[in-house]
């Protein structure tokens, strides 16, 4: 004799919750990946950026310059900025290479430092001017603040965003849980009479739920995995070249697997709860 | 199938039993009630006398406010649901609409206080085959309950409630959905099962034309008052 499932089939609230929770763990794995992604590049870009400085010099002879600021403490290399570089940063907002070859367009250093040196910038421009340079030197690290600021809201607010969607997640299970249960309340009785112990009733329940919620989660999850690859190489090579890209890695993957574990957990916990409690109202 | 039961007390005894649900009124009052092993027994009485209330007692979904339940010998106490659930496993009930897995099979329904129990479908089929069989249900394994008819029904709830062979069988109007004849073959067949399985069996009916059928002990409910009418 074959042991077929004790309960059956339901496909107006299966279907239902499949098609929601699939919704909703595509939400949650899309702006987890997104926050991660996101904070990851801007990250890395930060570091990159916190011992940089550029140093622009007006005077049309600037022969020495870049030993001189490469001989200055601190610094660990200085490199001129290539013109072809130079044009292809100003073209698009200024004009052709052959106006831009016609303004007086400054000499531009790329310095890296030691960022446990203090002052390197004032000091790079003291030596400048000492040798009567018409430089101006600004150091990046100014501008990793403001991005360090924008991460810690972009954090806050995915965070916010995925707490939201668990909860609602969360909300949608349990609805789900109590009226799957409710529309196959005799059945929860019928074993109850049977002399199924609670244990036995609610993993009939759960069971099933987990699993149903568990390949929905992860059908959500993997979808929002696409939906970022897609994205990903279609802007990748728009972008600009000095903007972090948005580059997922195989930590996003992790995201994919772990969505529907907890998707599934939450699932467990309530309907364990929900069906405990039906029971108990039964006796 | 021969089963019997060794159990030197009673199955069931109620001692003083009563049930309020608010502190003046009682649904059921000071009960007395001793069924012994492989006794028959009718509960007999008006609707709204409180069986359904005293059924619930003896299969511990309830709880008394006052009085002692013994159980199998065990005191109904403080039990877990667990334990509850343990003792359960030793009554079979049958009930007037009895509800079915509709999606299983007979044979399948049949079987389910074994898979309960966690016997392996292997394990229990000639059993199921055999008490299906027994109730004369023998052409009916592959068929699903909303096929039968409403004494083919009643029969298979008998199956179901017997196949893990219970100290204990609660019968709760078992004919009130039935024709007469068909209620006396039912009846019969209670009867023929505690003969011969030996299990102790609670028959509760308020047709008074079937408490004639049997000469058993009839207790009568009233006004949640249990009285013995006729002692065997």
């Amino acid at each position: 004799m074959k042991n077929p499932s004790i309960l059956p089939r339901d496909p107006s609230h299966e279907t239902a919750l499949f098609i929601v929770v699939a919704t909703i763990s595509f939400f949650a794995a899309l702006a987890g990946m997104i926050f991660k992604s996101t904070y990851d590049s801007a990250d890395q870009w930060t570091s990159e950026v916190e011992n940089q400085i550029t140093v622009r010099i007006l005077n049309s002879d600037q022969n020495n310059a870049e030993s001189l600021i490469a001989n200055v403490d601190g610094v660990i290399s200085a490199r001129e900025v290539e013109r072809t570089e130079l044009v292809g940063l100003l073209e698009p907002s200024i004009a052709s290479d052959e106006v831009i070859s016609s303004l007086p367009v400054p000499a531009l250093f790329a310095v890296t430092t030691d960022v446990t040196v203090p002052g390197v910038a004032d000091a790079i421009e003291t030596a400048l001017l000492n040798r009567n340079y018409q430089a101006s030197v600004t150091s990046h690290s100014a501008r990793s603040e403001s991005i360090r600021w924008s991460l810690n809201l972009l954090s806050t607010t995915s965070l916010a965003i995925i707490g939201l969607l668990t909860a609602s997640a969360i909300g949608i299970i349990i609805i789900a849980t109590h009226s799957s249960v409710v529309s196959r309340r005799h059945i929860a009785k019928v074993l109850y009479l049977a002399g199924a112990r609670d244990g036995f009733i609610i993993r009939v329940f759960v069971w099933r739920f987990c699993v149903n919620v568990f390949l929905a989660s992860l059908l959500g999850a993997l979808s929002a995995l696409g939906v970022i690859f897609l994205v990903v190489h279609t802007i990748t090579s728009s972008v600009e070249w000095w903007l972090p890209l948005l580059t997922p890695e195989l930590d996003d993957f992790l995201i994919v697997i772990v969505t529907p574990f907890v998707a599934s957990i939450i699932a467990l916990v309530t309907a364990r709860s929900t069906v405990l409690g039906s029971l108990k109202k039964l006796t | 199938m021969d089963f019997n039961p060794v159990i030197d007390e009673p199955t069931l005894r109620l001692d003083q039993v009563s049930l309020r649900y608010k502190p003046s009124q009682a649904v059921l009052e000071d009960i007395d009630l001793v069924l012994e092993p492989g006794s028959f027994s009718f509960l007999s009485g008006p609707s709204g006398a409180g069986k359904s209330s005293l059924l619930e007692l003896i299969y511990l979904a309830q709880k008394p406010s006052s009085g002692t339940i013994t159980l199998f010998g065990e005191r109904v106490f403080n039990q877990s649901r667990n334990e509850l659930a343990r003792l359960r496993q030793r009554i079979g009930i049958v009930f007037q609409d009895q509800q079915f897995l509709d999606h299983l099979t007979v044979s399948q329904n049949a079987a389910l206080r074994l898979r309960v129990k966690g016997r392996k479908s292997k394990s229990y089929t000639d059993e199921v085959e055999e008490m299906l069989v027994s109730v004369g249900l023998g052409k009916y394994l592959s068929s699903f309950p909303p096929q039968l008819s409403a004494g083919e029904r009643q029969r298979l709830a008998v199956a179901c409630a017997l196949v893990s062979e219970p100290d204990l069988l609660i019968a709760d109007e078992p004919t009130g959905n039935v024709d007469p004849s068909l209620a006396s073959k039912l009846l019969e067949l209670y009867v023929d099962l505690n003969e011969r399985l030996g299990t102790t069996v609670l028959f509760v009916t308020h047709n008074t034309n079937l408490l004639s059928e049997v000469d058993v002990t009839v207790y009568r409910l009233e006004k949640g008052r249990l009285t013995v009418e006729n002692t065997s």
